[in-house]
Order: structure tokens, then sequence, then C-alpha cells
């Protein structure tokens, strides 16, 4: 049997409980905005902390070089195959589009400018947010929950200094090379679909791909991904260093640590694409 | 009495509305060991993190030689903490970090020690706590009794005025929770630290310290020597050390 719902009359005898909802429904906006507003104070404060404490007392080289490894290094792989790939899916796509206008020589300029552009630091952000974002979200989440953290205060060791400065200056350094590494394999990749399976000839391709992109280009790509290796380092850090007050519903525990990475990736997905808009938007 | 060296002046501290301090007096005294004792829950390890400065009172004063810590400035309160080290229930020791890297970590961060320093006070920690075998082992690689020793030599390692043991026999066998007492005791006698320790280990605890405090219901109910805990009129003592419901 199909449930029916009584309709809400506005009536004088019903008044008040409807004024009671209206003013439950501000409470909860006022508290979400409350929250909100709070989370950016937190945020904004964790990530001033986390570039200052990079430099001082010292520069913590091997913690640094450590992360390059870890974040740039180790996400190679994963970089060239979403590259590859989405090169080739270009190359195939461009290819059929530009056909039918006989502009098909144009390819190269197509595959290349998509890349530099707007692709390669967008995807190379997501792939590095899933699969280095993730890991520092539980890494530090793990921390936090095990009273590792904890533990560092009573050391007198900076908690932010250890666990999220390196991580942030190993994104700085490592998302604009990785960017740089998929934009090239993208550009190989469309070469392969382009040129060795749709027969567009090499040196026109290869030829379209130097002469479209100008160093405009390339540093607007750079700066985009400068931005996403703060945004998605920052976000994901955060996310796992206050596990236990964003997981606090989940408990203190392993639950808190999985909202706190699934939060962290998904919410650096959504600011990457966000900010990739603004930065765009004034770099066109 | 001598100005104690910690003292905790009328601590309240509640979360979610569940009081679980509630107007805490304590005076611990220099060189001494002072064993904390009460029920599963009742706020010990709470009362051990207001100490070192991990949580903030809702109410009330944590006073250093007579100075309150919320009225030190910056430096004062730092050097403070310096001074104190924390053992944690389960160790919170690094996984990613070897044994070694875990018990040098309070100087290596600092870099104010130089290295070969470093090396020298580890080595000398690991050999008196004979867990010099174990150097380039994680964490995980340990059985519980050893990281308890690796914890102990990472709280010892910045030659500390005063240690706060959360529970350090847990979740050991009798043999290996009387080991740990042994060691604790043999080490606060050599390096004449002040130490606090929070324990289930009854009757065993009281060997070792020479000042026992009952927490319950966020009240400390029993504070005196070791001894005289057994001749006490409060029934609540007398039943909790005797294992019973009172």
């Amino acid at each position: 049997m199909p449930i029916r719902f009584k309709p809400l009359v506005f009536s004088k005898k019903n008044a008040y409980k409807v004024w009671t909802m209206f003013k439950q429904r501000i409470e909860k906006l006022g508290l979400a905005a409350i929250d909100g507003t709070r989370s950016i104070g937190r945020i904004s404060i964790f990530f001033f902390q986390g570039i200052c404490l990079n430099f001082f007392p010292f520069i913590q080289i091997s913690k640094i070089m450590e992360q390059v490894w870890f974040i740039g290094a180790k996400s190679m792989f994963v970089i060239v195959l979403t590259a590859i790939f989405t090169g080739m899916v270009l190359g195939l796509q461009g290819y059929y589009t530009l056909v039918d206008y006989g502009s098909e020589a144009t390819l190269g300029s197509a595959v290349a400018m998509t890349l530099i552009r707007e692709l390669g630091p967008v995807l190379s952000a997501i792939m590095i947010a899933a699969r280095a974002g993730s890991a520092m979200a539980a890494e530090i989440g793990v921390m936090r929950i095990s009273e590792q953290i904890d533990a560092l205060e009573t050391m007198d060791i900076h908690p932010v200094r250890f666990s999220f400065s390196p991580r942030l200056a190993g994104s700085i350094i490592s998302f604009p090379l990785l960017t740089a590494l998929f934009d090239v394999t993208g550009i190989f990749g469309g070469f392969l679909s382009g040129v060795m399976m749709l027969g567009v000839n090499r040196y026109v391709y290869m030829d379209r791909v130097i002469r479209s992109i100008d160093l405009a280009d390339v540093s607007g790509g750079f700066l985009k991904a400068l931005v996403f290796g703060v945004i998605v380092s920052t976000m994901c850090c955060y996310k796992g260093f206050f596990a236990h007050i964003s997981g606090a519903q989940a408990g203190q525990g392993a639950k808190s640590v999985s909202l706190a990475t699934t939060n962290a990736v998904v919410n650096s997905c959504i600011l990457i694409l966000i900010s990739d808009y603004i930065i765009t938007f004034f770099l066109v | 009495m001598d100005q104690p060296f910690i003292e905790l002046i009328d601590i309240h501290k509640s979360f979610s509305g569940n009081n679980v301090l509630d107007g805490v007096n304590l005076a611990i005294e220099k060189g001494l060991v002072t064993c904390v004792i009460g029920k599963s829950g009742c706020g010990k390890s709470v009362l051990l993190k207001h100490i070192i400065g991990l949580m903030q009172p809702d109410s009330g004063q944590v006073c250093v030689d007579g100075m309150p810590t919320n009225q030190m400035d910056r430096t004062q309160r730092h050097s403070f903490y310096r001074q104190i080290s924390y053992m944690f229930q389960d160790n919170a020791l690094f996984d990613f970090l070897t044994v070694w890297e875990n018990i040098a970590l309070p100087l290596t961060e600092k870099k104010k020690t130089p290295m070969d320093q470093i090396r020298q006070r580890v080595k000398e920690k690991m050999q008196v706590l004979e867990i010099s075998k174990h150097e380039n082992k994680y964490p995980a690689q340990l059985s519980g009794g050893i990281k308890k020793r690796v914890a102990l030599a990472r709280a010892l390692i910045t030659e500390p005025a005063a240690v706060l043991f959360d529970e350090p026999t847990s979740g050991l066998d009798p043999v290996r929770r009387n080991g740990v007492h042994a060691m604790i005791s043999t080490y606060q006698k050599e390096f004449g630290f002040t130490a606090v320790i929070v324990s289930h280990g009854i009757p065993e605890i009281f060997t070792i310290s020479q000042r026992v405090a009952m927490l319950d219901q966020g009240k400390i109910i029993y504070f005196g020597k070791n001894d005289g805990i057994f001749q006490t009129d409060n029934d609540i003592v007398k039943a909790f050390i005797s294992g019973k419901e009172a």
C-alpha cells in the first residue's frame, strides 16, 4: 500500500509547528555556516603553518626528497599510463572530427593544446590525488588515531612541520614535473593513434605540435599544476590531521580514517575542477 | 610540606556534558613515584594529558613549581613541557621508523644535539633497556614487551625531569608486567626523574610507588603514602584494591 503523507495545512492551529520547523532549518543552516567558516579558518592556518614551518627552524631536505620520491617518482607509471591513453583517445576523436572538415593536418595542434592547457594539469592532479593524496590522508589519519600526533606534541615536535610541511613541498615540486611528463606522453599517445594508426603525416603532426604551443600555454599549465599540488596536499593532509574531528560521528577509529580519506580525495577533485575554471578564466 | 613539582588545583573537564574530572586536586612531589589508580574510564589518562598540556581544563589550574601553566609565557611553557616525557598506553611508536629512529626522534628533529652525541645516547639507552639487537627493526616486528621498552627509551632519551606513564603494563602477562614495573623503578632510581604512573597493576604497583592517588567519579578520593592505602577507611578504595564492587 502506498504511504500517504498528510499535507501540512497552514492554519492558526499549526502555525507554531511551522514556525518551529522553520526555526530549526534556520538554526541548522546557521550551524553549517559556522562549521564551514571554522573549517576554512582551520585549513588556512594549517596551510600557512605548513608553508612557514618548511623553513623554520631548518629545511628538511631529506624528508622533502622522500616525498618527491613518493608523490613524484612513484606516480610516474600511473601518469604515463593515463597520459598515453588520453592522448590516443584525443588523437582518435580529433581525427574523426577534423577529417570531416579536411583539417586532419591540425590534429597535432588540437592534441597538444588540449593536453597542455587543460587535460595535462587536471588529469595528472586527479590521478595523483587518487594515488598519493589518499595515502597521505590515510597515513596521517592513522597517526592521529594511534596518538602518534599527540606523541609528537609531547616531544615538543611541531606535528604540522613533521607531517604536512614535507608533503606540501614534495607536491609543489612533483606536480609540475608530472604534468610535464603527462603532456609529453599524451602528445606521443596522440601521435600513436593519429600518425601510426590513422595515417596523418608525422612531420605535419610534429610541426603543428611545435608551432601551436607558446610559452604562455606551458607556463599556464605549470601554474595550474602548482595550484593543484597545493590543493591536493593541503586537503589530504588536513583531512587526515583532523580525522578525529571530521570523523567524530564515526568514532575515532578505522571508520574515521576511511571517512577522512574518502573526503580528502573527493574534496580535492572538486577543488581541482573549480580552481581550474577560475585560473583558466584569468588566463584566457 | 615542600612546594610540589606539579600541582593540579580544582581541575574540571567535561566531554559532551559528561563530567570526567570534577574538581581534581593533586600534588606531585619531585623525585617520587606517584601512582594513580581507578576504574577503567574514570579519567586517569585525561588527568595525565592535562599535566602534559595535551588537554586544557575547563576550569582550574596546573601549576609547576607554584606557577600556573596558563600564566606562563610561550618560552616558559615550552621549557616546562620539554622537561616532561609521556609514555602512551599503546606506545605511539612511529611504524615507518626503525627502533633506532624512534628513540632518536626527539633529538634528531631538533638538530640541537650533535649526531655523534645522539648516537651515543641512543646506544646507551638501548643497552640499558636491552633492546640493542632490535635497533633496525620496525615496531610491527616487535613483541608487546619490547615495544614498551622502546617507548620507555624514547621517553628517557631527552633525560626528562618527569615521566608520565599511561598504563605501561596494559596487555602484558604477569611476568612482563613485573618486568616493566621493575624497569621503571630501576631507571627512576638511576635517573632520579619524577614519575606519575597510571596503572591497574594492583598491588604490584604499590611496591614501586611512594605516593598513591585514587580517582573516582572525577575526584581524588585517596591521596597518601603507598602503605597507607591498606589502612584507609574509605569503602570505595578498600573495595577497589581488593577487586570487589563498592
